[in-house]
This record gives C-alpha cells, sequence and structure tokens, in this order.
C-alpha cells in the first residue's frame, strides 16, 4: 500500500546562481558571469504583447539588453543571449530573452520555449542539492513526457 | 515501507514535491527545506494520511 500524505505545488524562482550556472553546464550553454547586456533586437519595435512580455514584468523597454549576467549559445556568436535580469519583487531572478528570427531561434533551442528547458534543468539542480543537504540519497528518472522525477530516500 | 521525497518537474517547470510512507504530521517538516529551495509553495494536499497519528497507524497495521 502506498501512503502519499502530502502533495505540494511550488511555482519556481530563480534564486541559486550556482545552481544556473550547474544548469547551463547541463544543457550545453554559457554562462556568462557578470556580462551586464545581453544580445537582442536591439530595438524595441513594441510588437509582442503577449502575457510574458517582459514590460508586463516590471522591465521597461528602455532597459531591455541589461542584465546582471547572460547566457550564451557557444560556439554561435551571432544568436541571442538570454539576460539575468534580478527580480524588483524579490522573487530572485527572471530570465529575459528576444526569441525573433534565426538568432532568437537558436537560443530557445537550447533554453526551450518560455526558457522552460533551462528552468526545469535548474529546479532539478536546487531539488537535488536541497535533497542531498538533508542527507537523502538522490535516484534521477526521466519519464517519456518530458518529466524529471527525482526519488530522494534515506 | 521506507519513506520517501518525489520530486517532479515537467518540461513547463511545474514541480509537485510528494511524500510518501509517512504517516502523521512530521512530513512537512522533511519537505519545507526543498520547497523553499525551489520557490513559492501555491498549493498544499495533505491527504487522510497525514491526520493520522503514530499510534493510529500501528493498531491499522496489525
Amino acid at each position: 500500500m502506498i501512503v502519499i500524505s502530502h502533495v505540494a505545488s511550488v511555482n519556481i524562482e530563480i534564486k541559486d546562481l550556482d545552481c544556473l550556472k550547474r544548469a547551463c553546464v547541463a544543457l550545453g550553454l554559457g554562462f556568462r558571469e557578470g556580462q551586464r547586456t545581453h544580445k537582442w533586437y536591439g530595438r524595441w519595435m513594441n510588437d509582442y504583447d503577449a502575457a510574458d512580455a517582459a514590460y508586463l514584468h516590471g522591465i521597461k523597454p528602455e532597459d531591455y539588453g541589461k542584465c546582471a549576467h547572460a547566457i550564451a549559445v557557444p560556439h554561435n556568436a551571432s544568436a541571442y543571449e538570454a539576460g539575468v535580469v534580478q527580480r524588483a519583487d524579490g522573487k530572485g531572478y527572471s530570465l529575459i530573452y528576444d526569441f525573433y528570427g534565426n538568432k532568437g531561434r537558436a537560443l530557445e533551442a537550447l533554453i526551450g520555449k518560455g526558457a522552460s528547458k533551462l528552468k526545469q534543468q535548474y529546479a532539478v539542480e536546487v531539488a537535488r542539492k536541497a535533497a542531498r543537504k538533508q542527507g537523502y540519497r538522490v535516484q534521477e528518472k526521466k519519464e517519456q513526457d518530458g518529466k524529471v522525477r527525482l526519488i530522494c530516500t534515506r | 515501507m521506507s519513506e520517501q521525497i518525489i520530486i517532479t518537474i515537467d518540461d513547463e517547470a511545474n514541480a509537485t514535491v510528494e511524500v510518501k510512507g509517512h504517516v502523521g504530521k512530521g512530513c512537512n517538516k522533511l519537505t519545507e527545506q526543498i520547497e523553499k529551495a525551489l520557490g513559492e509553495t501555491t498549493k498544499e494536499v495533505k491527504t487522510s494520511e497525514y491526520y493520522q497519528t503514530a499510534k493510529a497507524t500501528q493498531t491499522a497495521q496489525r
């Protein structure tokens, strides 16, 4: 009989830069620590207003391209870069990037749509680190539907 | 069955943290640090097993 006593849902917040760096390594991305600008189109065209548009999340168009650190596509100097931007609401960092055109698609291929692949890998690194810190042994399983399952025992 | 924590992260970075095999109130202590490290807990479901005390389960397991 399997007893499940507690199930919690968590919204991922990017707070641990060490885990973000490890996630980049795992996905073949380059973490450019301290790089204060990241490559994007360069001019705000006001052509995107979906719910995840950066200007709807506290980032002013005149600040587009500025960041605390950048994430690059290695061996592709023309591809756009993602910016790691400190959030004003204290919830860690946001990942900001321009997905337009070939340069944007080259970046999105590695970080995933909406940076989902990078966020997933980041969460895996954070969860593994936290579980190990509590003395758990962690077994990682990649499921066919794209989910990653960490089974922690001690 | 030994106690397990199962952390599932889907390809849209939605995360769930489950405790299996533990009965009683101690289980949220186990996952609190993990949930905090991940971010903001938005939903928590405590199953009936959560509310049983250790004594009650000993009787049930005879």
